[in-house]
């Protein structure tokens, strides 16, 4: 299957001064979710400017739908949605002058547009508000908007920038289970940059790693967990855990317990080990009649994992780039 | 043809008119150019004194102040509302609409074309109705040619043309409204100060045609029309064209 978006040696240099985006080779495969994460300044927005033809490459070339993208590709366009960060909308306009505009710059005929913005103001829970000037929404309701819009052409790829910047928990919810919904219908394609991991972890079935214009990871959920599995469990108990401990000594593979208040780590000697281990402990805490509060593998943490790998980045960066060049 | 079949023929003509991006964009122009606030202000103005002129003079004097006004006054309006309507919107809506299917020619003439419409409209609507209360009550000089007096009215509609599409010119080019502001300000001063010039330029300042307002009228005025007329239809072509090869390639 041909990916939506396909990126080769895209460079993007400001000025002949800030490398944005460095030799980025990045693929987004059909039907996924995929996060682009990064710290800030790292290039994630110019990326998609660049996907987006909003700015011409420095090097390189991007291909969205098997199409290069310049900066007239309006048949490319078409088929793509586009959230900002910030979205700004013309003065004096309220969603539903907004949204028939946009609709009619998309050449959608009246007959469609009309329904399929009533039917969007609906989903994004703006029916109160869809009279009232957008100058005076709230953040969470400027990005409701500017999500109608950009699904208001029926796109088969959509590109979210920092889509919950500046939400609320109640508006970064809702925007979490619309993006989620999006992406689980089939025919439609996610795009999403963010820098909050826990968003990422939640709907994203693909994920790429950005810092200095450069992609330091690109794979499943799945396989940047397995990256940095630690072979490590985590349990929090209630109850008084020495005889626990006790009996962990003697359960074999573990290479070591450490204990803070109520929380215990526990260390696995090989990944081959981990499920045969694992039944042990829990056959243990059964035993003693301990009560299981919290448990995580060790492998979870995607914060840890973007971290470790951004500071692998920064140690081996300059090595990388002498075994590449030889 | 019977009134459904017109009715449908005119739907068909709405329904071609709105899936066309360029017009979408430029109604749409149009309509925010009219609710511009400093638009609204010069509006009422310029009909103010339009009317102070008409009834205070009573003659031709009446649409010859209002001339110098829209020379003077109108050309540094149409270029502060020229100078923002690209530069104001990079960085937010206009990377909002060329994200979507509007190709950069489109958007660039939309802005061209609505801006010179808004202030080519303003002029026109205020002197017509200058010129039509004066002839109404036959204040005006039976010996008058008014094919003359159109041709002076239309080379004033051509100076603010230029400026307007000045505006949009620098406006496309430089990131700063300030910027493109003050580079058209400074086009408007050459200008308006060519007047000055003793050479053979000097008839292309907007001076030397309120100047000379009379002798157009009575055709004593010994220049070259089609020289004042090239120049300020054949500018904004030949602003367009830097604007486009500008906006190109530039990064939004």
């Amino acid at each position: 299957m041909e990916p939506v978006i396909k990126t080769q040696k895209l460079t993007k240099i400001f000025n002949q001064k800030t490398i944005a985006v460095n030799d980025l080779y990045l693929t987004v495969p059909q039907d996924s979710i995929y996060g682009f994460l990064g710290p800030n300044g790292a290039g994630k927005t110019t990326t998609i400017k660049l996907t987006l033809g909003l700015i011409r490459p420095s090097a390189g070339s991007v291909c969205v739908f098997g199409t290069p993208v310049g900066m007239d590709s309006s048949e490319v366009r078409r088929r793509i949605g586009y959230l900002p960060t910030q979205p700004t909308f013309p003065d004096k306009m309220t969603p539903i002058t907004y949204l028939d505009f946009i609709g009619k710059v998309f050449g959608i005929p009246k007959e469609v547009r009309i329904p399929r913005i009533t039917e969007l103001i609906r989903s994004v829970d703006l029916l109160s508000l869809s009279s009232s000037e957008i100058k005076m929404f709230s953040t969470g309701e400027i990005t409701r908007v500017a999500l109608a819009a950009c699904l208001i052409n029926d796109p088969e790829l959509l590109i979210l920038d920092e889509p919950t910047l500046g939400l609320d928990p109640i508006g970064r919810a809702s925007t979490v289970k619309l993006i989620t919904e999006l992406g689980s219908r089939k025919g439609k394609t996610v795009f999403v940059s963010s820098h909050i991991l826990a968003d990422i972890e939640r709907f994203c079935t693909h994920i790429g790693i950005i810092n200095s214009g450069k992609l330091i990871f690109d794979g499943t959920i799945a396989e940047i967990k397995k990256l940095i599995r630690t072979n490590t469990v985590e349990l929090q108990i209630e109850g008084e855990p020495e005889s626990f401990l006790e009996k962990l000594g003697s359960v074999p593979h573990i290479t070591n317990v450490e204990s803070f208040k109520h929380v215990i780590k526990i260390g696995i000697d090989d990944p081959g080990n981990y499920a045969q281990t694992l039944l042990a402990i829990f056959k243990a805490l059964t035993e003693e009649k301990l009560e299981l509060i919290s448990f995580s593998s060790g492998s979870e943490n995607l914060e840890e994992a973007f971290l470790n790998l951004l500071e692998e980045e920064k140690s081996h960066g300059f090595l990388r780039a002498i075994s590449q060049k030889a | 043809m019977g009134f459904l079949e017109q009715f449908h023929r005119k739907l068909r003509i709405q329904h071609h008119l709105e899936r066309n991006v360029f017009l979408v964009l430029f109604s749409h122009e149009v309509r925010s150019g009219f609710k511009n606030p400093l638009q609204k202000t010069w509006i009422v103005v310029i009909l103010f004194f339009g009317l102070l002129f008409t009834s205070g003079s009573r003659n031709l004097e009446a649409v010859s102040s209002l001339l110098v006004l829209f020379i003077f006054f109108g050309s540094v309006v149409a270029l502060i509302v020229s100078s923002s309507s690209i530069s104001g919107e990079i960085g937010g809506i206009a990377d909002s609409l060329l994200s979507k299917s509007v190709r950069r020619w489109e958007y660039l003439l939309s802005k061209f074309l609505s801006q010179i419409v808004v202030v080519v409209t303003v002029y026109f609507l205020v002197v017509v109705l200058s010129v039509g209360i004066l002839w109404n009550f036959k204040f005006l000089p039976d010996d008058l040619k008014y094919e003359n007096l159109f041709f002076v009215i239309m080379l004033v509609g051509l100076v603010l043309l230029f400026f307007s599409s000045c505006g949009v010119m620098f406006s496309s080019i430089f990131s700063r409204t300030v910027l493109s502001f003050l580079s058209g300000i400074v086009v408007w001063f050459l200008l308006v100060f060519l007047f000055l010039s003793t050479g053979w330029e000097f008839i292309y300042s907007p001076v030397e045609i309120i100047g000379h307002f009379l002798q157009i009228l009575e055709d004593s005025w010994d220049i070259e029309y089609w020289k004042i007329v090239l120049f300020y239809v054949g500018s904004p072509f030949l602003f367009f064209i830097i604007s486009l090869v500008c906006f190109y390639q530039r990064d939004l």
